[in-house]
């Protein structure tokens, strides 16, 4: 685990910023699952999971302290075309 | 060559960060992305009908299959209403002709109108809708899953039911439209009325299944859904694949640079890909 790690030096350097995330994918994915039947709620979930993983890189950036315009942009793209991407296909 | 790895593979030319993602071309395929949906969207309201979307579902395996559930639930099976049968087709085309989507229609009616101007007398009655699914496994699995879905299926008090498996364009999109109404007769106080001898004597359930499940149109070349699938899994396929080609080589060759994390990237697309994957097909309602 740890030569696998050694691999991934940021997931080594920042792991609590990692887990975070990991926890924001996971909630994203249960709650997104236990809406089944209702996709009006899983349309909210994949809004809230999108808008969480924008935050997330805000604050991972800002501890990294390289945060800057094109950073947030490309955080706020992959978010937008997760989005169009899951609500088009699925609702 | 060397401008087409520049998508793809980070060098000193592209600021050692595959173009494919950076915003600009992010931008791109956001507007692409956008653009198809519009597309869409104009050929369905400027052609209606031009785009299909082909069922597989029947009203015997709705029946068989509610039915099933029953029988887990060791209850008895419904018998299948013809009167019922005529109210849930009156419902799908009240819907596809007023352009709605709801128990209640816009301007009102409620399910039970279409019901009680059938000729059914209920004690008890209920129904439940369906879009845009394929087959019937899938629907049924998304009503078992809904509470309010699964208790009008699994209801004791429900002796009969009535479905309607009826195709058209709702929206400017063609589709399939699934329509469960369900109700016990008020046997014991107008059992000797005209009307209620009526109501038994075209107690068909297999003529009626027959009709209800006369051949459906021809599949349409077009499928909106299938459209949006493909351009989103090409989209898709190409982010996540210069995802993996830029972290890779990122990491051999230990660029320091200012960028997203790849790691970041990959985990939310992965979420994505996998929410697709395992979301039901269709709405219910």
């Amino acid at each position: 685990m740890t030569k696998l790690l050694q691999n991934f030096p940021q997931l080594q350097k920042h792991p609590f910023e990692y887990l975070t995330l990991f926890a924001i994918l996971t909630a994203g994915l249960v709650f997104f699952l236990s809406f089944f039947a209702e996709p009006q709620l899983q349309r909210r979930v994949v809004y809230a999971t999108a808008a969480s993983y924008f935050l997330w890189s805000l604050y991972h950036h800002h501890r990294r302290g390289d945060l800057s315009p094109s950073i947030l942009a490309e955080y706020l793209l992959f978010a937008l075309l997760g989005i169009l991407l899951l609500t088009y296909t699925l609702f | 060559m060397n401008k087409l790895s520049r998508l793809f593979i980070p060098q000193k030319s592209n600021n050692y960060h595959a173009l494919i993602l950076q915003p600009s071309f992010l931008s791109l395929f956001v507007v692409l992305y956008l653009l198809n949906q519009s597309v869409l969207k104009s050929l369905t309201l400027l052609k209606p009908g031009i785009l299909g979307y082909s069922s597989e579902i029947t009203v015997e395996k709705v029946l068989d299959q509610t039915n099933r559930e029953r029988q887990i639930k060791a209850l008895p099976p419904l018998r299948f209403s013809s009167t019922l049968a005529q109210s849930a087709r009156l419902k799908a085309e009240d819907m596809f002709a007023t352009n709605y989507w709801a128990h209640t229609s816009p301007t009102g009616v409620s399910p039970w109108k279409f019901i009680k101007d059938s000729g059914y007398k209920y004690s008890i009655a209920g129904e439940n809708l369906a879009k845009d699914f394929y087959d019937t496994e899938s629907l049924m699995k998304a009503w078992m899953n809904s509470p309010t879905h699964r208790d009008n299926i699994i209801h004791p008090k429900y002796e009969e039911i009535g479905i309607a498996v009826v195709n058209g364009v709702l929206g400017g999109i063609k589709t399939t439209l699934v329509v469960q109404h369900f109700g016990t007769p008020l046997v014991a106080s107008t059992a000797s009325t005209p009307e209620e001898k009526k109501l038994n004597s075209s107690f068909r359930p297999e003529a009626q299944v027959l009709s209800e499940t006369a051949p459906l149109p021809a599949p349409e070349p077009l499928n909106p859904i299938l459209i949006r699938k493909i351009v989103g899994g090409f989209i898709f396929g190409i982010i996540i694949t210069t995802l993996f080609v830029d972290a890779y080589i990122t990491l051999k060759n230990k660029t320091k640079r200012m960028t997203g994390s790849a790691i970041g990237h990959i985990g939310f697309l992965a979420l994505i890909l996998i929410l697709i994957l395992v979301a039901r097909q269709g709405t219910i309602f």
